[in-house]
């Protein structure tokens, strides 16, 4: 009966080791319709960004390695002190941070990294005449005499956006892009204001820079090959890694989880580690192979 | 605190819901805003709407029209601005009596103005009936347009009014004076003097007292004023100039007090001549690669009259640069040791270089390039694990200070590695030592090359002390490996069997003597008991006897004493006779115990 019992154990364990390896296989690559996911291939995805650069997802923004690129987008939890702490050291520290939101809670960021810009989400920019499809979704146009000061603008000219939000810019901060000057936004009290409106900023904080657009939805793959977007993103993600935010995303979602896994591989996969991680490994698979099972092997079944 | 924004992600806007919309009424607005730019001036602004029409949103069935209608405009716009520019410089060349340039200008701009007006034209007329027929509202536009034709018919006033000013407008206008010059000579000294006469006349008649201004290669260079009959005569001195040829011409300006307009001469070409001239150059010192260095001279002619502004062409390596002397015929400037140079004596050569018909002088002095060099410092551990990796930890100096930002590389038989110095000249570099060396020393190289290209690179050995934790693990494996499959074979309990025989078989051999032992109860007895089977034990495997059960003690001393007659066969006699002694004598002499016992190490000892 011992025997019998323990072999149930063993077979219950590896079921559940299974379990969680398919489980992790199934987070990793299974696709799914998560917004911001980079398993999702619809029109609110990050599939077609994650699948062609090197971008992986972060709940930790302290722990991004410096000189890579960090990506927040649409965040629904506002930023805490040690958040724009660990956002300014890596930003000091040569990297590069893309703010793309329309929701307003990156002001809090923007804000306590004492950045010259801000977002004005209450407003929606429209262009009848500068748009992809429609006025609602304008083709903002990129100051020729931000490209001499910014080599990330490099063959950008237009730039396709989706309902953005209007920036304000002021001191250090230097406007990159703006909507025609046929472009406007209405006010609460039905009063017509006519652009050019900034939709694209950016601001130089030691050797690295923040850069902002005024729409959440710049990466996602409805947006991210129209007009001049993919060189854009080409010239910021080329060569480097991208740590897309998942810490301030309200929901529990699959890159949340996908930025944990990411992070405990990290961990695991650092010397000595991985040493550790081989042995604990090799002595699960010995511990579930029955002893029955090595002595028949060797042949001296008794 | 956290904040959650309710409802989280609620403004994105799936664009594939979104209705495509091209209104034409937006196409005619930016038609309007692009002209409106023109017409003002605001040229710059009209470029950037027109090199962004691709992301107008406009309808496929008005793409054709708009792209002719873009490409008029654009041409508009730049010919337009170029023309602007080039009339504006045109009015100050006439203010500066620079006749010969300012017509070039005013010419050229003349036919961007005329093209304008032509590209004008074609939008306004084709292009926009295309665009009517087409549904796009081209009255929206109207004032833009206007603005446009506004700013091209100024262009082209500007245009009439510069051509009057300069005479250009010939036997058109009535009040045009005819102007001829000429000269005996064919050629001029540089710096030299020209002989020029001619006439000035209006409509067959001398036109007195009016000032011919005289210009070579554009530059003005003296004036004669006509005489009573128009007639002109005089001698001028011409700059010094260093072309093989230049070309005279004369333009009198207009004068409306007496209504005569401007007019332009013929022209006159001559060859120019160079006196014999030296050249002297000053010797510059030692100089590093990318250090500058003085070079400076004069030119003179041979009797010392120093050529001012004159082509000295200056050559250094494979570069080579066009100066120009002073007023003084003196040339200086700084020459930059190229940083690839290698160490060695190079020439800096200066030459009069005019495109004249005689010779021209040249001169050379030399410098020495050297390079600083580069001492490098390494340390490395005593010891090193494969496996993991290990650090190298160095400095770089030259010159007694420590070179900073040196790319430092590691050639390894692992790999190579790269680091920069630090300010203090430090470097640090972890070279990983592959798991699979087994050796026990291997040398790495390191390299550092300064980014100051004056300062030499510098190359250093240095030999890697190894272990590989893999000599020990593998060995001891293999032994724990094949001690696990002998004893799971069951070889050491063979063994343990094949012993226990031999002791069984002494044990069965002496068992009656044991049980007469015991029966005695003799204090020692049992040890006397064991050395006296060690001793046949060392006996039987040092004479391969075996003694059987059947033989007495004197047999087997015997059977020993023929094989051996040293001090061992008489320890061991004495080892078996003390045992014999007690175990069959009826009085054992407790003394001979003691002896015996202390006899067999000694057997040990000779047998071993």
């Amino acid at each position: 009966m011992n025997v019998k019992g323990g072999d149930a154990a063993r077979g219950l364990a590896a079921a559940a080791i299974l379990g969680l390896v398919a489980f992790v296989l199934l987070v990793q690559y299974a696709p799914d319709s998560v917004a911001f996911s980079p398993n999702n291939y619809g029109w609110n995805g990050l599939q077609g960004v994650a699948s062609t650069y090197r971008v992986n997802f972060t709940t930790s923004l302290a722990t991004v390695p410096p000189g890579s690129v960090v990506v927040v987008s649409q965040p629904s939890i506002n930023f805490s002190a040690s958040d724009a702490t660990a956002v300014k050291s890596f930003l000091l520290g040569g990297g590069t941070v893309l703010v793309a939101d329309t929701s307003g809670v990156a002001n809090e960021l923007l804000a306590r990294l004492g950045s010259g810009i801000a977002l004005q989400s209450q407003y929606d920019v429209v262009d009848r005449t500068y748009n992809w499809k429609s006025s609602s979704v304008p083709t903002a146009l990129v100051l020729p005499s931000a490209k001499s000061q910014f080599r990330f603008l490099a063959n950008v000219t237009g730039i396709a956006l989706n309902k953005p939000s209007p920036l304000i810019v002021t001191g250090q901060a230097a406007a990159l892009a703006v909507t025609s000057e046929f472009s406007t936004y209405s006010t609460p009290d039905g009063r017509v204001v006519r652009g050019p409106f900034v939709v694209m900023a950016a601001q130089k904080f030691g050797s690295g820079t923040l850069i902002v657009i005024g729409d959440s939805q710049f990466l996602l793959n409805s947006e991210w090959t129209v007009a001049d977007n993919r060189v854009l993103i080409g010239n910021l993600f080329a060569n480097t890694t991208v740590f897309v935010d998942a810490s301030h995303w309200g929901a529990s979602s699959i890159a949340q989880l996908k930025a944990e896994f990411g992070q405990a591989y990290s961990l695991v996969s650092a010397v000595p580690m991985r040493y550790v991680a081989v042995l604990f490994v090799l002595g699960v698979a010995l511990a579930l192979v029955p002893s029955g099972e090595r002595k028949t092997g060797r042949g001296t079944t008794t | 605190m956290t904040t959650t924004v309710p409802p989280s992600f609620a403004k994105l806007q799936d664009p594939g819901t979104v209705k495509v919309n091209h209104d034409l009424s937006a196409l005619a607005n930016y038609y309007n805003s692009t002209l409106t730019k023109i017409g003002t001036g605001n040229f710059q602004n009209a470029s950037f709407l027109l090199g962004t029409f691709r992301f107008v949103n406009i309808p496929p069935a008005v793409n054709a029209t708009a792209q002719l209608a873009n490409s008029d405009l654009a041409t508009v716009n730049i010919t337009s601005a170029n023309a602007t520019a080039l009339f504006q410089q045109a009015e100050l060349l006439v203010r500066a009596k620079q006749y010969v340039n300012a017509t070039a200008l005013t010419l050229a701009g003349c036919a961007l103005a005329q093209q304008a007006n032509r590209s004008l034209a074609d939008f306004q007329g084709p292009q926009t009936a295309r665009f009517k027929t087409e549904s796009v509202p081209v009255d929206m536009y109207s004032v833009g347009s206007k603005l446009a034709s506004d700013e091209v018919r100024a262009l082209l006033s500007e245009c009439i009014h510069l051509r009057d000013l300069l005479g250009l407008n010939g036997g058109t206008s009535g009040t045009a004076p005819v102007l001829l010059i000429g000269s005996p000579q064919t050629a001029i000294e540089t710096g030299g003097t020209l002989k020029v006469v001619g006439n000035l006349t209006l409509q067959g008649s001398g036109v007195p007292q009016q000032d011919v201004l005289f210009y070579l290669n554009g530059t003005y260079f003296g004036s004669l004023t006509t005489g009573s009959s128009g007639d002109l005569g005089g001698t001028l001195r011409i700059p010094f100039v260093y072309t093989h040829t230049v070309v005279v011409q004369a333009f009198v300006a207009p004068n409306s007090t007496i209504n005569v307009g401007g007019a332009s001469s013929n022209t006159l070409v001559f060859e120019i001549l160079f006196n014999e001239t030296a050249i002297v150059i000053g010797d510059p010192p030692a100089i590093l690669p990318t250090f500058s260095f003085p070079v400076e001279g004069n030119l003179t002619t041979v009797s010392g009259v120093a050529l001012p502004d004159a082509p000295v062409k200056i050559t250094f390596i494979s570069e080579s640069l066009i100066l120009h002397t002073d007023a003084k015929g003196a040339f200086a400037t700084r020459l930059t040791v190229p940083a690839n140079a290698t160490d060695g004596i190079y020439n800096v050569y200066a030459s009069f270089a005019p495109q004249g018909v005689f010779g021209p002088s040249f001169n050379f002095t030399s410098i020495q390039v050297v390079h600083l060099p580069m001492v490098l410092k390494l340390d490395a551990p005593s010891l090193s694990f494969p496996g993991f990796a290990t650090t190298l930890t160095g400095t770089a100096y030259s010159n007694g200070t420590a070179v900073a930002g040196a790319n430092v590389t590691v050639s390894s038989p692992w790999g190579s590695s790269s680091a920069r110095t630090d300010s203090s000249g430090a470097f640090r570099i972890s070279v990983p030592v592959s798991a699979l060396e087994f050796a026990f020393s291997r040398n790495v190289s390191v390299s550092a090359s300064a980014p100051q290209p004056y300062v030499a690179s510098a190359v250093i050995t240095k030999s890697l002390g190894l272990f590989n934790i893999l000599l020990v693990v593998l060995p001891a494996a293999a032994i724990g490996i094949v001690g696990y499959e002998a004893d799971r074979l069951g070889v050491f309990e063979a063994l343990k069997k094949s012993r226990s025989r031999e002791e069984a078989e002494y044990e069965e051999l002496f068992a009656g003597q044991a049980q007469d032992l015991t029966a005695l109860d003799l204090e020692g007895g049992p040890e006397l008991l064991e050395a006296y089977r060690r001793a046949l034990g060392l006996a039987s495997k040092r004479f391969a006897i075996r003694f059987r059960k059947s033989q007495t003690i004197r047999e087997m001393t015997a059977a020993v004493g023929a094989r051996d007659s040293g001090e061992g066969f008489r320890l061991f006699r004495g080892i078996m006779l003390t045992a014999e002694d007690l175990l069959y004598s009826k009085d054992f002499e407790r003394a001979r115990l003691k002896t015996a016992l202390d006899d067999l190490p000694k057997l040990e000892e000779a047998w071993r």
